[in-house]
């Protein structure tokens, strides 16, 4: 876990913001409780009078936060919430890691796998809401590398209703490199125990995955399949491209769509995991320094934003260099998270 | 030239049967509101069972023709489907967890979630080494099978017992088959790049609609294409055309 690491440096890391805004329709009262794996860090009652906003914010340190049941995962973030009336809430967050000399510059695959962030926040609703609950991880480039402060950023919008996600905010000293948002149903985050998480099953899972690219990889040259030709004649070959397609398919998958116009879009596709009804992620690159934001939810477009992100010469010339490898060690963090964790991923 | 054209329709006949459910099911799973998860291994299951199962009847069908050297009457339709669903038990049985988790995680999918993981990831790998290696030795010497037991009572699976020396043969057949209508395929599908289009038009995505434009892609992949049409018969003919000139080999 990379806040295990950091701790041993610095002790003070890493650092949890959480902004919320809560409002309602009517008169609520109730409790919000912030849990870093399964622990209560804080609990607050929140009273909401009509037509308010109501305001908690927080700084928590989670340098205490040693167990780590996902394994190189990063804290599981948790907001439970009871109130007597349905309430909207608008959540901003930020988890911020202190302290990193060099562990930013990307170095390895195994290096993102062991030390990867990772940020899970849980929302716990009525059953027949539906979260847009968390997820950004980014890959961030740091300002000033040696010099400045390195952070990670996380973008996280929650609310009651897709409707309801009024703004994303971004962090403008940092390159963000991929946003996405998941959409569950209440039920199952409230119905799935935390415990679920690191267990065998996903290493097995992770095995599997990894034997079963292998497993393609001898069909392939056994059959000289791709590496002749795009075509084959075989059913009994077409079948297992098929199978291994659909398989692959259903994986979770992270990629980038080039656009006629010269952006690109960074797209997350869930699979078939406990992620399923997602989502979508889109985040098109039209300059280095510029991004245009687009976040869809159920293939419907419902928020979309440019941000100007300045980089600082030093990082001009790589930027899109950075941008290429960023998206290797995205597209090698989120195979191994996703595949380690399947189908039985659970946020 | 009668025969071949036979077949061919027969085999067009498959190829859009294969293409309407793969775009069915391909409908459903890239419905995000209608998404079940038990749809993938319906999916896997009923799509491969339907390539696999074709690919037999194909084979009976181009072998009755030019091996046998009898016809296939319409009276004779519905034993050769049952003949051929019977010789079809191997690879059903492959599918039958996808089946069966696929109906699940249709119905109670948040029950059904793991052994729905199990089959679309852990099974179908095994599965996929049996479609790979042993459906291209297995299929023809069903599809012999059952072209020769059409018309007797002879018990299929006791035909196939028999032919242990077509079974080693189909292998090296197999491989000649493939390498020759693989590269035809690629030649005509070079020549005339139209041929390479899928055989159903499929409903375009926009990239931002990941989840839809990820199946849409995905299904089009799958999609049989309008060169399929062209050489897909005569794989069959080929290797019917083969075995009839080496019979004496097997025996």
């Amino acid at each position: 876990m990379i806040g295990v690491l950091y701790d041993k440096l610095g002790n003070k890391s890493p650092v949890l913001y959480i902004d919320m805004c809560i409002a309602s329709d009517k008169s609520s009262e109730g409790v919000v409780e912030i849990k870093v794996n399964g622990v209560t860090l804080a609990s607050r009652k929140v009273v909401v009078e009509p037509k308010e906003f109501s305001y908690i914010g927080l700084v928590m340190n989670l340098s205490h936060a040693t167990g780590n049941m996902v394994k190189g995962l990063g804290p599981v973030v948790t907001i439970e919430t009871r109130f007597s009336n349905s309430v909207e809430m608008y959540i901003d967050s930020v988890i911020e890691y202190l302290y990193a000399p060099d562990v930013w510059s990307p170095q390895s695959r195994e290096w993102w796998l062991e030390y990867a962030p990772w940020y899970r926040l849980l929302v716990t609703l009525s059953r027949d809401s539906i979260a847009i609950a968390r997820v950004g991880v980014t890959y961030i480039t740091p300002a000033d590398p040696g010099h400045g402060r390195d952070s990670v950023v996380m973008v996280t919008a929650i609310a009651t209703k897709p409707s309801n996600i009024r703004s994303i905010t971004i962090a403008a000293n940092v390159s963000l490199h991929c946003l996405y948002y998941t959409m569950l149903k209440g039920s199952l985050v409230r119905n799935v125990p935390i415990e679920r998480e690191g267990t065998d099953f996903e290493y097995m899972y992770t095995s599997i995955a990894h034997l079963w690219s292998m497993l393609n990889t001898f069909i392939d040259v056994a059959t000289i399949g791709k590496y002749f030709t795009p075509v084959h004649f075989s059913k009994g070959i077409m079948a297992a491209n098929a199978l291994s397609t659909l398989a692959s398919a259903s994986m979770n998958s992270f990629y980038t769509i080039h656009g006629s116009s010269g952006d690109s879009i960074c797209v997350w596709v869930s699979g078939a995991n406990w992620y399923w009804r997602v989502v979508t992620v889109a985040l098109a690159i039209k300059a280095p320094e510029k991004l245009s934001i687009l976040v869809s939810i159920n293939d419907k477009i419902i928020a979309g934003d440019d941000v100007s992100v300045p980089l600082i010469e030093v990082w001009r010339g790589v930027a899109e260099l950075r941008w290429r490898q960023a998206q290797d060690y995205m597209t090698a963090m989120l195979w191994d998270l996703l595949s380690r964790n399947l189908l039985l991923y659970v946020i | 030239m009668k025969l071949f054209i036979r077949l061919w329709l027969l085999s067009i006949v498959v190829n859009y049967v294969i293409a309407f459910v793969l775009l069915g099911f391909g409908e459903l799973v890239a419905d995000i509101k209608v998404f079940r998860v038990g749809f993938l291994p319906l999916f896997t299951a009923v799509s491969t069972y339907l390539v696999l199962f074709s690919d037999v009847l194909l084979f009976a069908y181009a072998t009755r023709l030019y091996v046998v050297g009898k016809d296939v009457s319409f009276s004779d339709a519905p034993k050769l489907l049952r003949l051929t669903a019977l010789a079809s038990t191997p690879f059903a049985i492959f599918l039958l967890p996808d089946l069966v988790a696929g109906l699940g995680g249709v119905i109670a999918e948040d029950i059904f979630y793991g052994a729905t993981a199990f089959t679309v990831f852990v099974w179908n790998a095994i599965a996929s080494v049996y479609t790979a290696f042993i459906h291209p030795i297995y299929a023809p010497l069903a599809g012999y099978a059952v072209a020769n037991t059409l018309d007797t009572s002879d018990n299929l699976y006791k035909f196939i017992r028999k032919e242990k020396l077509f079974a080693l043969h189909a292998i090296w057949i197999s491989f000649v088959v493939w390498l020759a209508t693989t590269t035809l395929a690629n030649i005509v599908s070079a020549l005339v790049s139209l041929l390479k289009l899928p055989i159903i038009p499929l409903p375009q995505a926009s990239p931002l609609q990941a989840w839809k434009y990820h199946w849409v892609k995905t299904v089009e992949s799958l999609m049989p294409r309008i060169y399929s049409l062209l050489v897909d018969p005569l794989v069959y003919t080929l290797y019917a055309k083969i075995v009839k000139s080496m019979l004496w080999l097997f025996r």
